[in-house]
């Protein structure tokens, strides 16, 4: 008989995967407090369900789906909470601390930003998608197979995401509403 | 499928700029692990979000715990695998069996049955399991079963895997979920009893801990409140002999700073 490949430890599968969640979790709009939260949530939810990882997606895309759950939730309790919240203000500490120059820290600091504010202002399927593939660059069939919908419905919600995304940078460079 | 070339130059241009995110800084890394690590311990079962995840790491006993152990954890396996653990890691068997045991024989006794700390009560040492003597331990010898051939018309069954002669179920990984879970419970149930001036019931609880995962996550914070138990016993000789073990052990641990500052720190 075969022995089943044993089960990586807490700390393996932290240590191995903390690194992209967290940034997943940035990509996805969150802020970096928000992102501590639904990052150690998502790890917390995956060792009390470790049993239930049957190993037919890789503990890579299982734990980025109980991050994305974990991010809806958030959103949900967020848009609950503060409908009309944009986010934290600019933090100084985070400018100083990224190696660009200040003026590229600054920008990336914006955009990232403006772009947390678009996800907001987006349906959540649309926002999931939109992050993914724009973001994340996952491809359509990967997107498809994460949140279990057909690969066409997928292409849809990325096409409606990218013509709001075009008005949204459009509005920032004062090209209409 | 690539339509990013679909998107306009402006739009293009701030999503790259929105790709990069600000990594994880160490510190945080490690505070979130510590908080993972805590909301997973009993007595935590709810998902709590960081606010509470902070608060109870806020305690300063539990985060230097549970902080440290992680800075230690891969020291501490790979330490163990190259065979240093064996002195250190009989520190807290050493440490229940009495004052007069600074130098006790290797010998590993068998298991006690230790009662559940949570049927422990604080402050009561009749509750302490009974550990064989320095003397005892010297001439005992290891339990091990009889073997016998089996006779030709007998069945042969596989021997079944216990926790017989160990305590150290052989199933459970260290570091895996549930034996992080327990680990956390056996230390945090040590340190909450050294607290409460309780610290027979902090050595035995450290003795469980010992005995079931003698390589385990937290045997250095295992083997830094096996000093401050001893302190509170007033076993201060003991007490400097297992710092002095720990610092040979865990050179760079921040635990040491715990101990500087106990009965067995203030030492020329």
């Amino acid at each position: 008989m075969m022995a089943a490949e044993p089960m990586p430890s807490f700390v393996e599968i932290y240590d191995a995967h903390i690194d992209y969640l967290w940034r997943a979790a940035l990509r996805m709009g969150l802020d970096q407090a928000s992102a501590e939260d639904v990052v150690q949530q998502t790890f917390v939810v995956a060792f009390r369900r470790l049993d239930d990882f049957e190993g037919r997606a890789s503990l890579r895309t299982w734990l980025f789906r109980i991050l994305l759950h974990q991010v809806r939730q958030h959103r949900r309790s967020l848009r609950r909470k503060s409908p009309h919240a944009f986010g934290d203000a600019i933090d100084p500490d985070e400018l100083s601390t990224s190696g660009d120059t200040p003026d590229m820290a600054l920008a990336r600091s914006q955009a990232s930003r403006l772009v947390q504010h678009f996800l907001q202002e987006l349906s959540e399927e649309k926002a999931e998608v939109f992050a993914l593939m724009e973001i994340e660059h996952m491809t359509g069939p990967e997107v498809a197979v994460l949140l279990e919908v057909p690969v066409q419905t997928v292409y849809s919600r990325q096409r409606a995401a990218r013509a709001q995304f075009e008005i949204f940078v459009g509005r920032i460079h004062g090209r209409g509403k | 499928m690539n339509q990013k070339d679909d998107l306009s130059p402006e739009a293009s241009k701030l999503l790259d700029l929105a790709r990069e995110v600000p990594s994880l800084d160490v510190a945080r890394r490690e505070a979130m692990k510590a908080a993972v690590l805590g909301n997973l311990a009993p007595g935590a079962e709810k998902a709590a979000p960081r606010g509470a995840l902070m608060r109870l790491l806020r305690s300063p006993v539990t985060s230097i715990i549970v902080a440290s152990a992680i800075a230690g954890i891969v020291t501490t396996s790979w330490i163990d695998s190259k065979g240093v653990t064996e002195a250190d890691t009989s520190s807290a068997h050493e440490a229940s069996r009495g004052p007069e045991s600074s130098e006790p024989p290797r010998a590993t006794p068998p298991p006690e049955p230790t009662p559940a700390p949570a049927e422990t009560p604080a402050n009561d040492n009749a509750n302490v399991p009974t550990l064989p003597s320095p003397h005892a331990l010297a001439t005992v010898k290891p339990r091990i079963p009889e073997r016998r051939l089996p006779s030709s018309n007998e069945p042969v069954n596989e021997r079944p895997r216990t926790t017989e002669n160990t305590g150290v179920d052989p199933n459970t990984k260290v570091g895996s979920a549930s034996s992080l879970q327990e680990e956390v419970r056996l230390v945090r149930g040590a340190d909450a009893a050294l607290t409460e001036h309780a610290s027979a019931k902090a050595l035995s609880l450290l003795v469980e801990h010992e005995r079931r995962f003698p390589q385990g996550t937290l045997a250095s914070e295992r083997a830094m409140l096996v000093v401050l138990a001893l302190c509170a016993e007033g076993r201060n000789g003991e007490a400097a002999a297992q710092a002095d073990r720990f610092k040979a052990r865990y050179p760079h641990s921040p635990l040491q700073d715990r101990l500087d500052h106990s009965c067995a720190g203030a030492r020329p």
